[in-house]
């Protein structure tokens, strides 16, 4: 076993439950946007493993920012800023209360979670945002014992979990932890009995219901 | 630390952020200004902005630093990393307004096209990146580098250099372990 072997995933002790290194490095150099870099970023806000990963990236995007050869700056570039470093700054947007019981979140989930919830048999479901394209971000609040209908996906998912925790199939997810999927997963993640599970989801496409269960919620919770 | 010199970071910017920071510096603010205002301008253009929004975002950038000089950390990251984060998290937000603005609007224009000026001396960057990373076998700072540099998801590398998305990803997480090594070494801890 090499050297390298043995460093991967220090004080990553289940690789399951976090983003991959690259998905880090696409969050590190902003590559990683939209919902899915929400996703992955309220994962950081509580895994210390993954964020001092992203610093070190950060720290070679650093290094290469120091390194890049200085563009010619317009002549009253200096002036305009020392102006502009007088007046006063705008008021900064008050952060949204975090919803008692969850993780820290960042502050456009905490805001999207005072919205209207959409409930369907045991579950409930707040977007967060659409687009581009079929891109779709929602909170998804589940009840102890209850989950979502099986279904499919046409495209990537990414979750974190904010609250409680669910299992999909024999893998438990708990608070914090964080799993993507590709398009070719079909499955039916359901909270655990021990209380109501909250996740932030981010989507590349609707979900596609298996059975007639999915058929009929999805287009209720605004997803399918 | 020990008696190892500190890698080649030019010093002194952490002091003049923690001066802004406690006084209001404006020469500490002017020096900061000119040093990585033209280097922010300039990773705004390798990334296809035009030089009218780069000159822009480079003045927002180095305004945050301002504003934001009392949350600096100079425990937890470099002045230019810290500054690198502003820059990357400002060109995200624009890019947000725009897909807004876009889906409010029907599309009458592409996306920018890099400006020649940016491509060029595009080789004398790519191996200047090469040196900030230079410990990585040659395969782990190709990935590296091009995420960086052309500002692409890991999935689009690996379609553009032809390999597997999981060699794509074993590469990162080894340049990563690698980069951490480095990290480690005694001396370089600033």
């Amino acid at each position: 076993m090499s050297r390298d072997t043995v460093l991967t995933g220090v004080g990553r002790a289940d690789p399951q439950r976090h983003p991959s290194e690259a998905r880090l490095l696409d969050y590190a150099c902003g590559s990683l946007a939209g919902s899915a870099r929400l996703v992955v970023g309220a994962h950081l806000l509580t895994c210390p493993a993954c964020s001092r990963a992203v610093g070190e990236f950060e720290r070679v995007g650093g290094d290469w920012l120091e390194a890049l050869d200085p563009a010619l700056m317009s002549p009253e570039a200096l002036p305009l800023a020392l102006a502009r470093i007088d007046r006063p700054s705008p008021p900064a947007a008050p952060a949204a209360p975090r919803p008692e019981g969850w993780l820290p979140v960042p502050d456009a989930v905490a805001r999207a979670s005072l919205g209207r919830r959409r409930r369907a048999a045991g579950a409930w479901i707040v977007p967060v945002s659409r687009g581009p394209g079929a891109e779709r971000c929602y909170l998804l609040g589940m009840s102890a014992g209850r989950g979502a209908p099986a279904h499919g996906h046409r495209a990537g998912e990414m979750t974190v979990v904010l609250r409680g925790a669910f299992c999909d199939g024999d893998e438990v997810y708990g608070p914090g932890d964080f799993c993507e999927h590709d398009g070719s997963i079909k499955h039916a993640p359901r909270a655990t009995a021990t209380g109501d599970c909250v996740c932030l989801i981010h989507t590349d496409g609707p979900l596609a219901a298996v059975d007639w269960v999915g058929r009929l919620v999805f287009p209720l919770l605004g997803v399918g | 630390m020990t008696g190892r010199t500190a890698r080649p970071k030019p010093p002194g910017h952490s002091q003049m952020i923690a001066a802004i920071a406690r006084c209001g510096d404006r020469d500490a603010f002017a020096s900061l200004f000119q040093h990585f205002a033209p280097r922010v301008k300039s990773y705004l253009l390798r990334l296809g902005a035009s030089p009218e929004a780069a000159e822009e975002l480079a003045q927002e950038t180095l305004l945050t630093v301002w504003r934001r000089a009392d949350r600096f950390d100079p425990s937890l990251a470099a002045a230019s990393t810290w500054i690198f984060t502003i820059a990357r998290n400002l060109r995200l937000d624009l890019a947000r307004r725009q897909v807004r603005a876009a889906a409010a609007a029907p599309p009458d224009e592409a996306p920018p096209e890099p400006q020649p000026d940016a491509l060029l001396g595009a080789r004398e960057d790519e191996a200047r990146l090469v040196r900030a990373i230079s410990d990585l076998p040659p395969d782990q700072a190709q990935v590296i580098r091009e995420a960086f540099y052309s500002d692409k998801p890991h999935s689009e590398i690996a379609r553009e250099l032809d390999l597997p998305l999981g060699t794509v990803k074993s590469r990162v997480r080894l340049a990563l372990a690698r980069l951490r090594l480095r990290l480690a070494e005694p001396g370089d801890s600033t």
